[in-house]
């Protein structure tokens, strides 16, 4: 996969907000499509920074991104029509229905009305909401707001994914049918972006992991290799001794602590 | 009116093409806006149907705005030998109204920050952003305006003609474009002297303020055009006049209609054109981008919020419920609900938008005691004299149990209702200690306080022999709180979603309290003067209070209800 055309290209990416300190701190990644790459680091690290750079969220940036061959400086909604977007926090128009809210989201991107219709009753009921597609979504639980959410960023069969915390109140099959989903796509040659906390799922499903801290990439690589790397420690460990916290179980001793002068 | 108007925007495709905007997109993006906006209830119904299937609520403002158009056209008829004045009046009140209802139900639709995820990641272009923006607001607008105006447009037709007809749509277009300046200054100035989440917390005091202004409108606005002297005031005698907006346009109509050509009306009326054109231009120019920035901040900034570098000083900081409590209860429990209910009828803002109306109709309402009286009382007592001589101070007592009384039945109310999971894996043995505790607070911080400044003015209005009279007021009013409140606080405060068909219940809790307190108003006022008997009462009352505040503290877990 290697020798094929890359999708998205970041060189020296820096990024600060105002006069503040540099959230980014020159991020250089080179990314193949059929990719699903972990993208991991500590709160504030830059990551949802990076993703609200190459999604077009933010559009004041310095360095050079390139993705799908287009410059992402001048093409920004060429780009952001190959992008699809699940990000963390369920934001959703909740006064509305799933189909009435996919509806919307396929126009944005124009597609025909039926064919956003026909793809979101297949999603949906997939996912076991099809009885609920005509239901205002402020009475949805956590997980079936995620669903959509998800279905979402998925309608208009987008060529790179974005994923930030896509699993958060999933139940369980629901997390088996996402993770397979991402492994299909994958294999169907989309990129994907999965950001998250949980490191066995990242462990998991991604096929290369790049960690981030401080705005820099600490490592970069697939998931065997950093292993190797470390002497065969998960990637909880491993996550914990690059980001500077090899010490966590005093943390906790320390947070034990506060018992003692009971 | 929704579908005519997609109807005519999809009609108007070309037009929107050629300016840059996506049609399809521009559609969909006020379809879905539009439909939104439905389903949301409005400030104007007081949210009180609130999640309630408010399919209708475009009709309702509209209908609202209709009538005020007609009280406001009611004006301009009641002044036609001056319609200068008449009209100044009329553009003052339309330009408050529109200003404030834009406020109050328009910034959740104007500033919703979910655009930033939902909108902005897919391939839309600015154009068409801004276009769905501005033409969203235009709906908005012409749902408001166009009620509000069509009566005086209508009634200065008849009299003056087409011509006048035409004149007042060219006039109600430019206070309207003024309007719109005017709250984009405003939004600026807040956005610029606070952080992004203190906006909201602005708006809401702004929401509240507009409830009181409806309020005071309807109840003084019929004394005021009984009242003669308003008739024949001539505004030109003040000069201050010449700076306000309201006057500028109506001394349009008086160079063109009534052909007064003097030099300062000549000015006034130029100014009346000029300044809304050029408002257009600064806003277009200046505030547009500087404020979709701020926009894009408000999400960005308020996420995540700062860590807080002093935070010792922060948590020993003492704190006025902290330190009343520490004072009035010994009870760790109760201590507890004191500054837990404390703290959040103060942050959360749906229970203060409707329970702090309620100060403000009492402060209209004695204005309103003052001037004019009451219903049949108008002229034998007047003015102070109300107060000083009849039972003003009385009814202003009284009166204070609507406050107390709203917030005790409110308080179990909230947007954040699922949190009250808390209350019921806490090891309490008895939840009326805690919720003692909140009584306590709901007193304290609903009616005491203000209590004490109407001690002081009818000390200051009746003198130091009237202290019986106050004294048998407040145990009265703790009487009534405390039976309320232990008919209505048999649930968490905080537990309960706004309720949404229980209006009968509603009923019945008014006209129960009214009745109570108006028993002992009636028995109050009838003693009033027999100082010994007040006395006496004050102490059984005292006793009685005493009694029930007990009461609380055996409320059991049983006692509660469950939803």
């Amino acid at each position: 996969m290697e020798n094929s055309t890359p999708i998205i290209t970041i060189h020296n990416l820096f990024k600060r907000y105002g006069n503040g300190d540099w959230v980014l701190n020159g991020i250089d990644m080179t990314v193949y499509p059929g990719q699903v790459i972990g993208y991991i680091g500590p709160n504030g690290a830059g990551k949802s920074t990076t993703v609200k750079i190459l999604t077009g969220l933010i559009s004041e940036f310095e360095g050079d991104i390139s993705i799908l061959g287009l410059d992402l400086h001048k093409e920004t909604l060429e780009i952001k029509k190959h992008i699809g977007y699940i990000p963390e926090n369920a934001e959703l128009y909740d006064v509305l229905t799933p189909m009435e809210y996919l509806q919307f989201i396929g126009g944005l991107y124009n597609l025909p009305e039926n064919k956003v219709k026909e793809r979101a009753l297949i999603m949906l009921d997939s996912f076991g909401l099809r009885m609920h597609a005509h239901n205002r979504m402020d009475t949805f639980s956590k997980g079936m707001r995620q669903k959509v959410l998800i279905i979402s960023g998925l309608i208009h069969n987008p060529k790179i994914i974005f994923m930030d915390e896509p699993l958060s109140g999933l139940d369980a099959n629901a997390v088996i049918i996402v993770k397979e989903i991402i492994s299909r796509l994958a294999a169907e040659g989309k990129t994907i972006f999965y950001c998250s906390h949980m490191m066995d799922v990242v462990e998991k499903v991604s096929d290369r992991i790049v960690l981030i801290n401080n705005g820099r990439i600490m490592a970069d690589g697939p998931f065997a290799e950093l292993q190797q790397q470390a002497q065969g420690k998960s990637l909880e460990n491993i996550f914990a001794q690059l980001t500077g916290h090899s010490d966590l179980d005093d943390i906790a001793g320390q947070f034990l602590n506060a018992f003692e002068n009971e | 009116m929704n579908k005519i108007f997609l109807y005519i925007l999809s009609w108007l495709n070309p037009v929107w093409e050629a300016l840059g905007a996506d049609s399809r997109q521009l559609h969909g993006i006020l379809t879905t806006k539009l439909t939104m906006d439905d389903r949301r209830p409005s400030t104007l119904q007081m949210g009180r149907q609130r999640r309630k299937e408010t399919g209708n609520s475009t009709l309702l403002t509209a209908f609202i705005s209709l009538l005020y158009g007609f009280f406001m056209m009611a004006i301009v008829i009641g002044m036609q030998k001056q319609m200068l004045t008449g009209l100044t009046i009329y553009f003052g009140m339309f330009i408050i109204m529109l200003a404030l209802t834009l406020i109050s139900d328009f910034t959740s639709v104007l500033i919703d920050v979910r655009d930033n995820y939902i909108v902005f990641p897919r391939p839309v272009n600015d154009r068409t952003v801004l276009l769905a923006r501005l033409l969203h607001i235009s709906v908005h607008l012409s749902k408001i305006v166009i009620p509000m105006a069509v009566p005086g447009i209508i009634y200065l037709g008849i009299a003056y003609g087409a011509s006048g007809a035409a004149l007042m749509i060219l006039m109600v277009f430019l206070a309207t474009v003024l309007t719109i300046f005017l709250i984009n200054l405003v939004y600026l100035l807040i956005l610029q002297i606070t952080t992004p989440a203190k906006f909201k917390e602005i708006i809401n005091y702004i929401q509240i303020g507009f409830t009181i202004f409806i309020f005071a409108f309807y109840e003084l606005f019929p004394r005021l055009m009984n009242n003669k002297v308003l008739g024949n005031i001539d505004l030109r005698s003040h000069h201050w006049i010449y700076y306000v907006p309201p006057f500028w346009l109506a001394s349009v109509w008086s160079v063109i209609m009534d052909h007064q050509f003097q030099q300062t009306l000549i000015i006034t009326a130029g100014l009346a054109i000029i300044i809304p054109l050029l408002s257009v231009w600064v806003v277009i120019r200046f505030f547009a981008p500087s404020f979709n920035k701020k926009l894009s901040s408000i999400n960005s900034s308020s996420d995540e919020s700062k860590p807080v570098t002093d935070i010792k000083v922060k948590a020993t900081q003492r704190s006025l419920p902290r330190f009343l409590s520490n004072l009035l209860i010994r009870n760790k429990t109760e201590r507890a609900g004191f500054v837990f209910g404390w703290k959040l009828t103060s942050r959360s803002r749906d229970f203060k938008l409707k329970v702090y109306p309620m100060f403000g109709y009492v402060i209209v309402l004695f204005f309103l005691f003052m001037f004019g009286g009451f219903s049949g009382n108008t002229h034998k007592i007047q003015g102070v004299d109300f107060y000083k001589k009849g039972p003003g101070i009385l009814f202003i007592i009284y009166l204070c149990s609507i406050m107390i009384a709203n917030a005790v039945v409110l308080i179990k109310s909230s947007d954040k209702y699922k949190a009250a999971w808390v209350y019921y894996i806490s090891p309490v043995q008895k939840p009326g200690i805690l919720i003692r505790g909140m009584m306590k607070m709901l007193l304290f911080k609903y009616f005491f306080l203000i209590y004490f400044v109407i001690v002081l003015l009818s000390l200051f209005l009746r003198g130091i022999s009237f202290l019986p009279n106050l004294l048998l007021g407040l145990v009265n009013i703790i009487f009534v709180s405390l039976v309320l409140g232990l008919f209505y606080l048999k649930t968490f405060p905080f537990s309960e979603q706004w309720n949404i068909n229980r209006s009968s219940g509603r009923m019945m809790r008014s006209f129960f309290l009214m009745i109570m307190v108006g028993i002992l108003g009636v028995i109050h006022y009838f003693i009033m003067n027999f100082t010994i008997v007040v006395l006496i009462l004050t102490v059984l009352v005292a006793a009685a209070d005493w009694l029930l505040l007990d009461k609380f503290r055996n409320i059991s877990w049983e006692e509660m209800r469950t939803e």
